[in-house]
């Protein structure tokens, strides 16, 4: 209901008219202009409240009025020599760094296909994963900068166009499933238009067909599901639920609550219910799940959080290179807000600059799969 | 894909997600002419643009508190709303705001030229309605709201809304019928 549907429902239709007069000259009174500088006066606020909010910490510490004037000069000295120290080496890493992670974004761009896609074949990958991971690029693109999103625009007509009519993106068996969660994930994060909430609309009626009785999905016939695939189908349903998507509530939860039943006490998942398989990957993307997905429920947040814990006194620890683990594990530390396990597991993964020849799943993806998610793991 | 070819809703998601400066200046653009409207009609003449700012300010620092299926649009008015309320208590004069602010819309008025005498009138009038009445004409009749997203932003129900509108619709009506 609104001023005007409101309106006609009065019984006298005098003040019917009347009001509706009312409104209109209300309506069609001139408005005053903003000043010709207000926007930039508004940005300049903006810009110089975010970067005192990044330097919050160190005011606050300089500040503490329990110092004594000598400590606090003292300290002062102290700080302004670390910080002198630590911006020399800070600043040659991310130097090095920065040149290397804008590289990766630069390195998608120059290699986008006319079609908007990404191909992973040329590039060492699998060609059955091309829609996926042409929407991993995309997102990395999205989430790079504005200077990307036409590309983004482009890859999303082309993952709308192989869209195919009962709302699947190619593929078969795992790949289809895999292509399926990831496309709708990234279709829902990018969403803009009526055209594009279609399509999501479409992929997530192919997710929810696929959903098991017990919540779950899986590839592998008479299974009740996995939890790898469960948490990407439930992250890609929770995002296109934020981007307007409607009742996708209930089988959110059903995936959820099959999702919990994995994890045990210790925070350790399983991969199958009735199996002992357990892997760094599937705690990751099980409990970024739990956190975001799963936000509204206590339970599940705790038991995301337990997840998390187990997690991160392992990944210290990790002997192979797995750029797709350690990605996952960076959006589940991130959520989890353990800001300084984010930190060092960057700077583990930018530090060991990993190829797709020593990855684990570098022959799936190929070189396209490692820039992608060198670039989502700066990201996320 | 452009910044200015997206939606509010992707717009500010990219602020939320990467603090996206750009995409949030495209906002500002787009709606910084109807929070300065909020508070000029609200009978603020002189500082409308300083709650302006505050008001985008407010937004900003609240982006991770941002839901994609929230329409901005609500989300901006509810953090205009709240400035509004600060700035109330702020200046400590909640009992002689409407005085105060009729006079300072009359002396406006003496010292304007070119203002049409329906725009002095109407004025007058939106004048003569309390603060909780002014907010919805304001959310129902000129930001043209549906009276659900005008109940989530003033966090009352739609039942309210509908007679806060009736009563002051009629308020104006008959304060207009006696220029």
């Amino acid at each position: 209901m609104n001023v005007i549907t409101h309106i006609n429902q009065f019984e006298n239709a005098k003040d019917v008219e009347a009001f509706k007069g009312l409104v209109q000259t209300l309506r069609s009174l001139p408005e005053i202009e903003p000043s010709a500088y207000l926007t930039q006066r508004i940005m300049n606020a903006v810009n110089d409240d975010g970067n005192s909010q990044k330097d919050d910490m160190f005011y606050r510490s300089s500040r503490n009025p329990s110092l004594k004037p000598w400590l606090g000069a003292a300290a002062a000295a102290a700080v302004v020599l670390a910080l002198f120290v630590f911006r020399s080496v800070f600043i040659t890493q991310m130097h090095v760094a920065n040149s290397t992670l804008s590289d990766n974004e630069e390195w998608l761009a120059r290699f986008q296909e006319v079609d908007g896609s990404w191909n992973p074949a040329r590039h060492g990958g699998a060609k059955v994963y091309q829609p996926a991971l042409t929407a991993l690029s995309a997102l990395a693109l999205y989430q790079a900068g504005s200077d990307y999103l036409p590309q983004v625009e482009l890859a999303c007509n082309y993952l709308q166009k192989i869209q195919q009519r009962n709302g699947t993106f190619g593929g078969e068996g795992r790949e289809s499933f895999y292509n399926q969660a990831i496309v709708t994930f990234v279709l829902a994060r990018t969403t803009v238009n009526a055209t594009e909430r279609d399509a999501l609309q479409l992929a997530c009626s192919a997710i929810t067909t696929a959903q098991t009785v017990e919540g779950g999905w899986d590839y592998v016939p008479d299974s009740e599901g996995n939890a790898a695939i469960t948490s990407w189908q439930i992250q890609a349903l929770a995002a296109a639920r934020d981007a307007g998507v409607p009742d996708l509530d209930v089988s959110i939860k059903k995936g959820l609550r099959w999702l919990r039943s994995v994890t045990d006490d210790r925070g350790a998942v399983s991969y199958k219910r009735d199996s002992r398989q357990m892997s760094d990957t599937v705690s990751a993307l099980t409990a970024e799940t739990l956190l975001t997905a799963g936000a509204d429920f206590p339970e599940l947040s705790t038991a995301g959080h337990r997840v998390v814990e187990a997690l991160k006194n392992k990944c210290s620890s990790s002997e192979n290179n797995d750029l797709y683990r350690d990605c996952m594990s960076v959006r589940a530390f991130k959520s989890a807000g353990e800001i300084d396990t984010v930190a060092l597991l960057k700077k583990r993964v930018f530090a060991s600059a990993s190829t797709a020849d020593d990855d684990q799943w570098g022959k799936v993806g190929g070189r396209l799969y490692m820039k992608s998610l060198y670039s989502l793991t700066r990201t996320f | 894909m452009k910044l200015n070819t997206l939606e509010d809703e992707a717009l500010m998601e990219r602020v939320r997600d990467f603090d996206d400066r750009a995409a949030f200046a495209e906002i500002v653009k787009r709606h910084q002419k109807i929070i300065l409207n909020f508070y000029y009609r609200s009978g603020v003449q002189y500082d409308c643009e300083d709650l302006v700012q505050k008001t985008f300010l407010r937004l900003y620092r609240s982006r991770q508190r941002y839901k994609k299926s929230a329409k901005l649009k609500t989300f901006l008015f509810l953090m205009a709303r709240q400035v509004w309320i600060d700035e109330l208590r702020k200046r400590s004069r909640m009992q002689n705001l409407k005085k105060e602010f009729q006079s300072e819309s009359q002396d406006y008025a003496e010292s304007a030229i070119g203002i049409s005498d329906a725009r002095l009138d109407m004025e007058k009038a939106l004048a003569q309605l309390n603060e909780e009445m002014r907010l919805v004409v304001e959310l129902g009749v000129y930001q043209g709201l549906p009276y659900a997203e005008i109940s989530e932003i003033l966090s009352i129900p739609v039942g309210t809304v509908k007679s806060r509108m009736f009563n002051a619709l009629k308020k104006l009506r008959v304060f207009l019928e006696g220029q």
